[in-house]
């Protein structure tokens, strides 16, 4: 009872710090425990593209893991401080190690119930809450959830786990210290910051490369590829940058003597460049954890906002069907149609050649592809004049030297300059651009693929040769070369049905069926509009999910990092003020000092992640490319608001922040 | 001429826990002439840092006037105490109470940088720095120095706005004897040139420098005692004196 008391007592005086460990663990229980339920959910189950959604889930479930216990180990480590100091009292008063570790155990065991029973029932309410906002993101109607003892159980162990950890840290500290050292403050003297050139030129070095990265990527595939590299060289160039390039601006102005010696610069610059140097390394992170929640927000929600768009460039019609070996016709699709009283309102047939990846260097020449420069590769289809014309209905004249070209998916302004000043040069050939279309009626204006589509319209006769030069029979016909099917160049053609039907459920599946039946080939594909949305839906409904849950967890990050600052910067800034009161410096002067200080500190986080967020746009451009989301305009409204949001935010945390340090820093007044 | 007064200076605390009243000042009542080195002695808890505090505007008394030659300090507005204490006033205390974050020759700078009375601070850095020898520290930072050192360069930050009253509390409390030697000396030739002080102690040795000794008991001026013209010798045996009396009335 006896250490219990004391155990209780220690955490009392220490609520500072002990009241945010208790909030970052039971934040981080609610939020695994959430992940959990989620993850063991019928309801997830049930969904469309189940597979997709819990893959996501368990992804994010895995990050948010790692995050709590690197949040929780850090704000841990404040808490200890304080804790030390008490236990070198106690050690003093004649009390063994063994008695302090029963106080320590006891705490520890204290902060775990209290943290798990908040932890859970605010992880159970808030997963209540959080299935109505993922219902609504993937377009589901109903969603069940129960209180799945396996995700309890994981979610206490995991717990139970950090918290074993802590103890053996706690345990080891103890062990390891004297009492002496258990009574030092935690104040040492720091040294005088220098000028750390290399440092700084390293890490100018790292941004220029990482920001020229992302603003130079050419193509989607590259951003993939250069994606972490990027990101890798900026978080070492903020670093870098934020413990070399503060104390040279800080130092460069202090040189200044007519800006230095101004009553309201002295104390901030000389203050900022010690407290830089301190908290170099805090802000970097913090700098880094906003940029992240505003590129996970942005990236997410653009994927999500943009579904639509992209459900209609791929599907500009209800149904696509693809096929070989000109064994169907809209004739009979029609009259299957009929059969199964369906309703064709619109539809569209075309043959064109399989797709081929082809190179297109910068002087307009097509060949096959003999280069790893993959933004000079182009997804190309050969159309028929003839087919053309059956397509669209509208007349086109091409001589045998002349092309006409359709830029789709992915279309770029520098390929549309090209095709204006250069003639296309195929197989020794030059052919003539005459025309560069807006629209191909039916066809997709998006694709899956990676590199930009272009779509060569020519003449009949060329139309054979080109094909024949440039487009090999796919894998899986060769594959069926083998079995001794006959292959000819039917197999370098595909024909493509695009229909807008008036059909559901179980009509529409017996007509796709029975088109299928008709069709009689290996090589048939149906596609049907609703049954993608409904996947697109799971999948980017579920990536903007998790993206919701990784910036609630980052900003929770920024938060606990943030406050633990102020807290310890209060402290050891208290006797600063306090003598500079002293010396005649007025209340509302070391008011002014102080806010300063603290917007500065605020304010440059916020900033530079908002430049960061700014260079890196190009890249995050691509990079959703290459998922296959369009951008439109409404990508710059999510950032705006994305931007704004992340403000808000971090501004109630600097209020609630800046309040503690406020009374803390003015304490002495009392 | 009279540079400050103290007329019957009362000053009670409220503590926080019981209604009690404390009183630290009952009945205070000297005045400093221009000029003076004065020492303050006392115990712990007679009174005489409640007494400093409120002369440098700290504190205010709940009865009774402090005067800076005309000035009731009473008269002075909250907003206005800072500047006060900037123009009028010199502080060196125990503990030195420099900023780290600072350079020595910023720390000296930082009264005059707050006053924005920067012109010609290089002059009178270089004429201070010299009196004080600390010359070859200016651009060090405080955590470098010694405690001698660091309590010169809070007398030199003191000093440097030529305050007509400066106030010493236990400025020698955290030194070794010898460091403690150089820094009443260097009171002692300030003094000389003019400099009116009000030094704070409990030390016998520290104020057998001063030129005047005022004995504070349980919040009032118990006795009080002359150099004339004692030898520092014989001005120590004589407050020693005075001090075993000021505790013998105790018992």
């Amino acid at each position: 009872m006896f250490h219990f008391k004391l155990a209780f007592d220690s955490l009392r005086k220490n609520k500072e710090s002990y009241l945010p460990f208790l909030l970052a663990s039971s934040s981080a229980i609610a939020l695994n425990f959430l992940m959990q339920l989620l993850i063991y959910a019928p309801g997830v189950k049930g969904l469309m593209a189940a597979e997709i959604v819990r893959l996501l889930l368990v992804l994010g479930q895995v990050i948010i893991g790692l995050l709590s216990i690197v949040i929780m180990i850090y704000s841990y480590s404040f808490l200890n401080r304080g804790k030390q100091k008490e236990f070198g009292l106690y050690s003093i008063l004649g009390m063994q190690k063994k008695n302090l570790l029963k106080i320590s155990f006891i705490q520890q065991f204290l902060s775990f119930c209290i943290s798990l029973i908040i932890g859970l029932i605010s992880g159970f309410v808030f997963a209540k809450v959080m299935i109505m906002l993922l219902i609504k993101l993937i377009d589901g109607s109903s969603f069940k959830m129960t209180l799945s003892i396996p995700a309890l159980l994981f979610t206490v162990l995991l717990f139970a786990l950090i918290f074993i950890i802590l103890t053996i840290v706690d345990t080891i500290a103890v062990y390891r210290s004297n009492t002496l050292d258990l009574m030092k403050s935690e104040k040492k003297v720091e040294g005088q910051p220098k000028n750390r050139w290399i440092l700084f030129l390293l890490g100018f070095i790292a941004l220029t490369i990482g920001y020229g990265l992302s603003l130079t990527v050419p193509t989607p595939l590259k951003a993939v590829k250069q994606f972490f590299f990027a990101a890798l060289l900026i978080i070492v160039a903020t670093y870098l940058l934020f413990i070399a390039a503060s104390t040279l601006i800080l130092k460069t102005l202090q040189k200044n003597q007519s800006y230095y010696y101004q009553s309201k610069h002295f104390i901030t610059v000389s203050n900022m460049l010690f407290r830089m140097k301190q908290n170099a390394v805090g802000l970097a992170s913090i700098t880094l954890l906003s940029t992240m929640t505003l590129v996970v927000s942005l990236t997410t929600a653009t994927m999500f906002f943009g579904r639509s768009n992209l459900m209609n460039d791929l599907f500009p019609t209800d149904t696509i069907v693809r096929t070989t070996g000109n064994n169907l016709s809209l004739a009979e699709i029609k009259q299957l149609a009929k059969k199964d009283s369906v309703s064709i309102k619109k539809a569209y047939e075309v043959t064109t050649s399989n797709n081929e990846t082809l190179q297109l260097n910068k002087s307009g020449k097509l060949s096959k592809p003999n280069t790893s420069e993959s933004s000079q590769l182009r997804n190309v289809a050969f159309m028929s004049q003839e087919n053309y014309q059956k397509l669209t209905g509208k007349k086109i004249r091409l001589s045998d030297q002349q092309i006409a070209l359709f830029q789709g998916a992915g279309k770029n302004t520098a390929d549309s300059n090209l095709f204006k000043t250069h003639s296309l040069e195929m197989d020794g050939q030059n052919y003539q651009i005459t025309k560069t279309l807006d629209s191909l009626s039916g066809y997709p204006k998006g694709s899956n693929q990676l590199y930009p589509q272009l779509v060569i319209i020519t003449a009949d006769s060329a139309y054979t040769k080109l094909v024949n030069q440039f487009v090999d029979v796919s894998d899986l016909s060769s594959a069926f070369s083998t079995h001794g099917l006959s292959l000819g160049f039917a197999q370098k053609e595909s024909q493509q049905f695009y229909l807008d039907i008036t059909a559901k459920g179980a009509r529409k599946k017996a007509f796709y069926e029975n088109i299928k039946q008709k069709s009689q080939n290996p090589f048939f594909d149906l596609e049907d509009k609703e049954d993608n949305q409904k996947i697109a839906n799971a999948l980017y409904g579920g990536f903007f999910f998790i993206g919701i849950l990784f910036s609630l967890s980052f900003i929770l990050a920024t938060g606990l990092m943030i406050y633990y600052k102020q807290i310890s910067e209060g402290k050891a800034d208290q006797s600063q003020f306090e003598i500079l009161q002293k010396v005649g410096m007025s209340e509302d002067e070391i008011k002014k000092t102080i806010r300063s200080q603290i917007v500065w500190l605020f304010g440059l986080p916020i900033v530079v992640s908002i430049v960061h967020l700014g260079f890196a746009f190009p890249m995050i451009q691509k990079l959703l490319l290459a998922f296959a989301v369009p951008m439109t305009s409404a990508v710059y409204w999510i950032m705006a608001v994305t931007i704004t949001l992340m403000v808000i935010i971090y501004f109630l945390i600097y209020k609630l922040t800046s309040r503690t340090y406020f009374k803390q820093v003015t304490a002495f007044r009392d | 001429m009279t540079l400050l007064s103290v007329n019957h200076l009362k000053k009670e605390y409220k503590s926080k826990r019981s209604i009690q009243k404390v009183q630290a000042l009952k009945d205070v009542d000297f005045q400093v002439n221009e000029g003076e080195f004065i020492a303050i002695m006392g115990e712990s808890g007679s009174g005489k840092s409640t007494l400093l505090n409120c002369i440098a505007t700290l504190d205010k008394p709940t009865a009774g006037h402090i005067l800076l030659k005309e000035d009731d300090l009473a008269n002075l507005k909250n907003k206005d105490l800072a500047a006060f204490r900037r123009d009028h006033l010199g502080f060196v205390f125990q503990d030195f109470n420099l900023l780290d974050t600072l350079t020595v020759k910023d720390n000296i700078y930082l009264p005059l940088v707050l006053a924005k009375n920067t012109k010609g601070k290089e002059e009178k850095l270089a004429v201070l720095s010299k009196q004080l020898g600390i010359s070859d520290l200016l651009d060090k930072y405080p955590y470098e120095l010694s405690g001698g050192q660091q309590q010169r360069v809070a007398i030199g930050r003191a000093l440097i706005t030529k305050p007509e009253l400066l106030l010493c509390d236990e400025p020698t409390g955290a030194l070794d004897s010898k460091n403690a030697a150089d820094i009443l000396n260097l009171f002692d030739s300030c003094h000389q040139n003019g400099q009116t002080i009000l030094m704070v102690t409990h030390s016998s040795l520290s104020a057998s420098h001063a030129g005047r000794v005022l004995f504070i008991k349980d919040g009032r001026v118990f006795h009080q005692l002359y150099r004339g013209d004692k030898s520092e010798q014989e001005m120590l045996l004589a407050i020693n004196d005075a001090m075993t009396n000021l505790l013998g009335g105790q018992s």
